[in-house]
């Protein structure tokens, strides 16, 4: 990554501003995936000035601000609250805490990473963003269809839900990329998420339609919704490998989550 | 670009590019403890603490770093001979190129894990990769530090 | 057991304290910041011949100063093996050359003043390459169409079988063969014959490959730089520069870990002739992806192997036969398949057939180099695997089938003889061997009774256990030399000048201690330096597992005659009557029945401001070379729990008991060995070299190539045998390199006694173990 500027915009109507004029421009995050890129910018347009780095909460909901860092929502004690150890897990095995201390929340939805677990995890919660521009988008929205380019993400809001969840992944050295990630979530209806297919992580269509009452079904159900995935090879697994265990992981937070 | 920097409790007046990253001009103003091993962010030898917080001086842009403080090993002085004894009385340094982002990720970690635990321990070291000494002597000597059994 | 004052004795590193706050140590910390920035255009084909290159474009840009590409350099096949001379390796590498042999082979070298301008300046170079069809199946190499190495000027200085017609860097047919193989396998009640493999893996040392190169007052080229062995490094620049050794100086700071790496040269070419063409200093800091891609990696290897038994459980055959990688280039390809041979038949010696032969081919990949185990740690995942085979067979406990058939102190191997590395080898009997108590010991450790197989914890989780034995050498006996020399400061304290490189492996400390030892001081008397073409002694470098083991036996003979001179002069001094008659004891000279005394310090200032007539600079040296290569032993156990579901394995335990004779610093040997453990670990499980389909590497970087992190292995335990090897200074063997060898195989046959699931190739990836278990079932 290489740009000529670097801009602190004092308001995120001046950051989007310089976003819309300037279509060679980028918002910077913690530049922890940016950095990798070859690509050249005009300019670097800098979002901490915006307030952006804040956890919120009232009755009905949490507000994460999209520049607020994966360390701190893996620490925060309000979020541990609500969705017991659903979103440290999915970030406790990123490299490390120096890196987690400079990766946004921001940068980790917004790139839509194939691997990322915290969109699993996400995924599975009631949620929505909110982008300056083009306001209020449901989570899973944004996730399965991306057209959303040139806006910035100002905040994600997750509804507090009663029930639990559950998330699981396998990789092989813990610091690695998982091979497969998998959330589960038992508010209104059971939900679950498949990510690190190696694409994207994806809702189940089927789990809503789960009515798992007894234990020995889970077994059954985590088949079923297996199949409803394709998966691909990537340089730590074969599809095919990713087919078989996907029952496995899925039955495995399937299990905890209707414990 | 024209900054102002907190370096262990001194000003330093730089002229950076504005896409440099916070290890570069580190390095270039003669804080060689902070080391570069690798280019994805992964290795931790580049780790410093800003407000007190480990991050990877890798990835972080020297342009954002003017009003914090900025803390590398040179800037602990006496507060690191706790660690640092603690680490070569075990010989658990090795060729040492991990050693100073160990040392800080160590100090902030006493600061921060409140009832700390072998667990924790590693958990918070994980991003400190070391390739030479299989961790266990680095974990007996900051297990001794952190008064864990 | 012996006493010792200094040696035996834990003390911090010399440079521990130092290091850890972060002093400028390193290359990269000693250059200025005026040096010209080094960079290298790469080839982003697996083969290609330039046809042509223009430069003009690049050379343009504001700040460039120099860019050179094959026209522009000396064209004089060189090997960057970095091992002595003649070198058992293919002279068979250009500095740059009209052909690429692998994605990331270099094109041009380009040196500028900022990093920006010298990566714009390497965009606007314009090659055409005719692209080739590369070879990157190394099984298909021998014979291919395609010719990697078609160029006439390649040689060999040693008798290595080099073909390159058939893109065979070396050969090793019909000499190593003991007794009738075919007649003995014939009789045995029960072989083994099997095929196994291993990848190539990356040293990754923390500290990237780096040096910088200016010149001096005397307009001599000076070279810093992260090498294990300065000395030939040296010789090798003025080999391929085509300059007087005299005019070139190679000095190694602080190394950030080396493993094998840096045994090799690698851009200290690039900055010495971008210095010697601009005249100014420069520096090259390879990136990760550079390092990764375009240095050196692990041989890729393939065993067959056939194990020959009787009943009664004596193996009574061992065959080996091997196809190694060596990639583009033939840095070691000879010598890492010798040891892979000479490291593993002699184990087990109460054999009457041994036979090892194979081949070594060039294929289009990145270029294989030393890495610690050279050769062995693939040869014991074959054979320490086979053995638990052969075990299975013969319904024998693993571990009783091994202690059957180790080699025992006393004993030898026929092997010793005809295998060297590179060439014949020297006989030798095992003075020291502690094997059968480690295998016995570890076996305690690991709690191997209870646990062996394997134990159902869960319906899910089977834990068990695995194990493996290993050996290496310590130096390559009458080929490897080191030298020390001792000088005695007035307040009586002595620099020690060493070739011996410490890249942060602890030999500064260790060979300090080993040099007080001998004189009879104290170590903190010691000041290390270490090394410097012009102001330290020869020594061959750090590799072969040889500094403790060579170069301490010259820290301890220099030393000894330090001892000797120091108690000639205080004779003098004391007007002793004979020189047995001086006693020195605690820094101090006394004569025996009488009260006369003079402390190491007043004889230091005498004999620099005080003696008159007889005033002297006292300087002691030692050389060292080794008729010997005392082995040292080790056995590896580990504990495993596997997820039978998903193919999972978490090493809850590696336990390592090893006999390095006498541990010279027991923590840091410690350290040695748990490292050495944990590379192994990450080369048995997570760690592979894969590249794509047309030969480009993919796992390029720390993201994509995991080595092991502090949370991936539960435990590991270390102890050592108490031993002493009367070859080594002080008992000491080697410990650098053993403990790498055996969790392959160890976590290999753990696999095997939790799901009966055989895995031939490594690593051990959850993927294939999972296979494993749903093809069984
Ligand atoms: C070595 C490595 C290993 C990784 N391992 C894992 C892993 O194991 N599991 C996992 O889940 N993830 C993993 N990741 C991905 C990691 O989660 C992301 O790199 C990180 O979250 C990105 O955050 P950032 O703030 O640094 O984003 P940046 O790199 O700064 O930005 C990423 C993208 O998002 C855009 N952007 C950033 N903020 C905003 C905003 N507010 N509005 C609009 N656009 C924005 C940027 O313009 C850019 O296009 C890994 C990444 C790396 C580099
Ligand atoms: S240099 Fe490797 S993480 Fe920063
Ligand atoms: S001591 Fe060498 S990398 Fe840690």
């Amino acid at each position: 990554m290489r740009f000529e500027k670097f801009v602190q915009p004092e308001n995120l109507k001046t950051a989007l501003d310089i976003l819309k004029k300037d279509s060679n421009s980028v918002i910077l995050g913690g530049t922890t995936f940016l950095r990798l890129s070859d690509n050249r910018y005009s300019t670097g347009i800098d979002l901490s000035n915006l307030k952006l780095d804040f956890i919120k909460e009232n009755d009905h909901q949490i507000e994460i601000g999209a520049y607020t860092s994966l360390r701190t929502i893996e620490t925060d004690p309000v979020i541990n609250k609500y969705f017991g150890n659903l979103l440290p897990k999915s970030l406790e095995n990123l490299i490390g805490i120096q890196f987690r201390n400079n990766a946004t929340i921001g940068g980790a939805i917004f790139s839509r990473l194939g691997f990322s677990e915290i969109i699993t995890a996400l995924l599975v919660l009631d949620c929505e963003l909110e982008f300056e521009e083009n306001g209020k988008i449901a989570f899973n929205k944004f996730i399965s269809n991306w057209n959303i380019k040139r806006d910035i993400l100002t905040k994600i809001i997750i509804k507090k839900k009663k029930g639990k969840s559950s998330y699981k992944m396998l990789r092989n050295s813990s610091a690695d990329f998982t091979i497969l990630s998998v959330a589960v979530s038992n508010f209104d209806s059971i939900k679950i998420a498949v990510g690190t297919r190696p694409s994207i992580a994806k809702l189940s269509q089927k789990a809503a339609q789960l009515k798992i009452s007894d234990n020995s079904k889970i077994d059954e159900a985590a088949k079923l919704i297996a199949k409803e995935f394709n998966f691909g090879d990537d340089l730590r697994a074969k599809s095919d490998y990713r087919k078989k265990i996907a029952p496995v992981i899925v039955r495995r937070a399937l299990q905890e989550v209707l414990k | 670009m024209i900054l102002k920097l907190n370096i262990n409790n001194k000003f330093y007046n730089t002229n950076i590019e504005s896409d440099e990253s916070l290890l570069v001009v580190l390095r270039h103003l003669g804080f060689k403890s902070v080391k570069k091993g690798c280019d994805t962010g992964t290795c931790g030898v580049c780790s410093v603490l800003i407000d007190g917080k480990p991050r990877l001086s890798c990835q972080f842009l020297a342009a954002r770093a003017q009003g914090h403080k900025i803390t590398t090993v040179e800037g602990l002085g006496k507060k690191a001979d706790a660690i640092i004894d603690a680490i070569v009385n075990e010989g658990a340094d090795q060729c040492g190129y991990c050693g100073p982002s160990l040392v800080l990720t160590t100090y902030a970690m006493k600061k921060e894990l409140k009832d700390p635990t072998v667990n924790k321990i590693k958990h918070y070291l994980a991003g400190n990769l070391c390739r030479c000494s299989g961790y266990e002597g680095q974990l007996r000597g900051i297990k001794k530090y952190m008064g864990v059994k | 057991m012996m006493k010792f004052k200094e040696v035996k004795h834990s003390i911090p590193k010399v440079d521990g304290r130092g290091l850890l706050k972060g002093a400028s140590a390193y290359t990269d910390d000693l250059t200025v910041n005026s040096a010209l920035i080094v960079k290298l255009l790469r080839s982003p084909y697996a083969f290609a011949k330039i046809k042509s290159i223009d430069t003009k474009k690049a050379q343009k840009v504001e700040g460039i100063e120099c860019i050179l590409t094959y026209k522009d350099v000396p064209r004089i096949p060189i090997t960057r093996a970095g091992q002595g001379y003649p070198e058992p390796s293919p002279k068979d590498k250009f500095i740059l050359d009209n052909y690429v042999r692998y994605v990331g082979d270099e094109v041009a070298i380009i040196a500028g003043t900022t990093e920006k301008v010298v990566e714009d300046a390497m965009k606007l170079i314009e090659v055409d390459y005719e692209i080739l069809e590369p070879v990157l199946d190394f099984e298909k190499a021998e014979g291919h169409k395609s010719v990697i190495h078609p160029e006439k000027e390649i040689y060999s200085m040693f008798p290595l079988g080099l073909d390159a017609r058939n893109n065979i860097a070396c050969s090793y047919l019909d000499t190593m063969i003991v007794g009738d193989m075919d007649k003995t396998l014939a009789e045995c009640d029960f072989v083994v014959k099997e095929r196994y493999y291993t990848h190539a893996q990356q040293q990754t040392a923390m500290e990237p490959h780096t040096s910088t190169a200016y010149i001096d007052v005397q307009e001599r080229l000076n070279i810093i730089t992260s090498t294990q062995n300065p000395y030939h490094t040296r010789r090798i620049i003025g080999e391929a520069l085509n300059k007087p050794l005299r005019d070139i100086r190679v000095i190694k700071p602080r190394i950030g870990g080396g493993f094998g790496a840096k045994q090799q040269i690698h851009n200290d070419i690039y900055t010495a002739i971008v210095t010697l063409k601009t005249g100014k200093p420069s520096k090259c800091f390879y990136t990760r992806k550079e390092v990764n891609e375009s240095s050196f990696t692990r041989h890729q290897m393939r065993f067959d192997i056939q194990l020959g038994a009787n009943k009664d459980g004596i193996i009574q055959a061992f065959d080996m036969q091997l196809l190694s990688n060596t990639g583009a280039y033939g840095e070691h390809s000879l010598t890492t398949f010798m040891v892979a041979g000479s490291k593993l038949l002699p184990m087990y010696n109460k054999t009457k057939a041994i036979r090892f032969e194979g081949k070594v081919v060039y294929t289009n990949k990145c270029s294989a180099g030393a890495y610690r185990g050279y050769g062995a740690i693939q040869a014991n995942f074959a054979v320490e695997s086979a053995i638990r085979e052969l075990a299975e067979k013969l319904k024998m406990d693993p571990v009783e089938l091994r202690l059957k058939n180790c080699i025992k102190e006393g004993e030898t191997s026929p092997v010793f003889q005809v295998m060297g590395e590179g060439g014949e080898g020297i006989a030798q009997i095992m003075e020291s061997c502690k094997l059968d108590y480690c295998i016995k010991r570890g076996r305690e450790l690991i709690g191997w009774n209870k646990k062996y197989p394997s134990k159902q914890i869960a319906p899910n989780k089977i834990r068990s256990v695995g194990t493996a034995i290993a050996m290496q050498g310590s130096g390559i006996p009458l080929l490897d030399m080191g030298a020390a020399v001792l000088k005695l400061n007035d307040d009586g304290f002595f620099n020690l000048l060493v070739g011996a490189t410490d890249l942060g492996t602890g030999s500064d400390t260790v060979l300090s201690q080993i040099a007080a030892e001998a004189i009879g001081v104290p170590v903190d008397r010691i000041v290390i330096t270490s090394s410097d073409t012009d102001t330290t002694p020869y020594d061959v470098g750090a590799y072969a597992s040889s500094t403790t083991f060579v170069s301490g036996n010259a820290a301890r003979k220099a030393g000894l005659d330090m001892r000797a001179k120091l108690i000639e002069e205080a004779a003098r001094a004391l007007e002793a009557v004979h020189k047995d008659d001086v006693i020195f004891e605690d820094c101090t000279f006394k004569l025996k029945d009488s009260h006369e005394s003079i402390t190491l310090k007043e004889l230091s200032e005498g004999l620099y401001y005080k003696f008159g007539a007889d005033m002297k600079q006292l300087i002691a040296s030692g050389s060292n070379t080794s008729p010997k290569s005392p082995p040292p032993f080790m056995t590896g156990f580990v504990e495993i729990e596997l997820d039978i579901e998903t193919g999972k394995i978490d090493v809850l335990e590696y336990v390592g008991v090893v006999d390095c004779g006498t541990p010279i610093n027991p923590n840091l040997a410690r350290i040695q060995v748990e490292g050495g453990i944990l590379q192994g670990i990450g080369m048995a499980m997570y760690e592979d070299v894969v590249y794509s389909k047309d030969g480009k590497m993919l796992t390029n970087n720390l993201m994509k190539y995991k080595i092991p992190n502090r949370k991936d292995v539960k435990k590991i335990t270390v102890e050592f045998a108490e031993s002493y090897d009367p070859a080594g200074p002080y008992g000491a063997k080697s410990v650098g390199e053993i403990g790498i060898d055996t969790p392959l195989a160890a976590i290999a046959n753990a696999v095997y006694n939790a799901v009966g699931v055989r895995i031939r190739s490594v690593p051990l990836t959850p993927e294939k173990v999972l296979h494993g278990i749903l093809e069984k079932s």
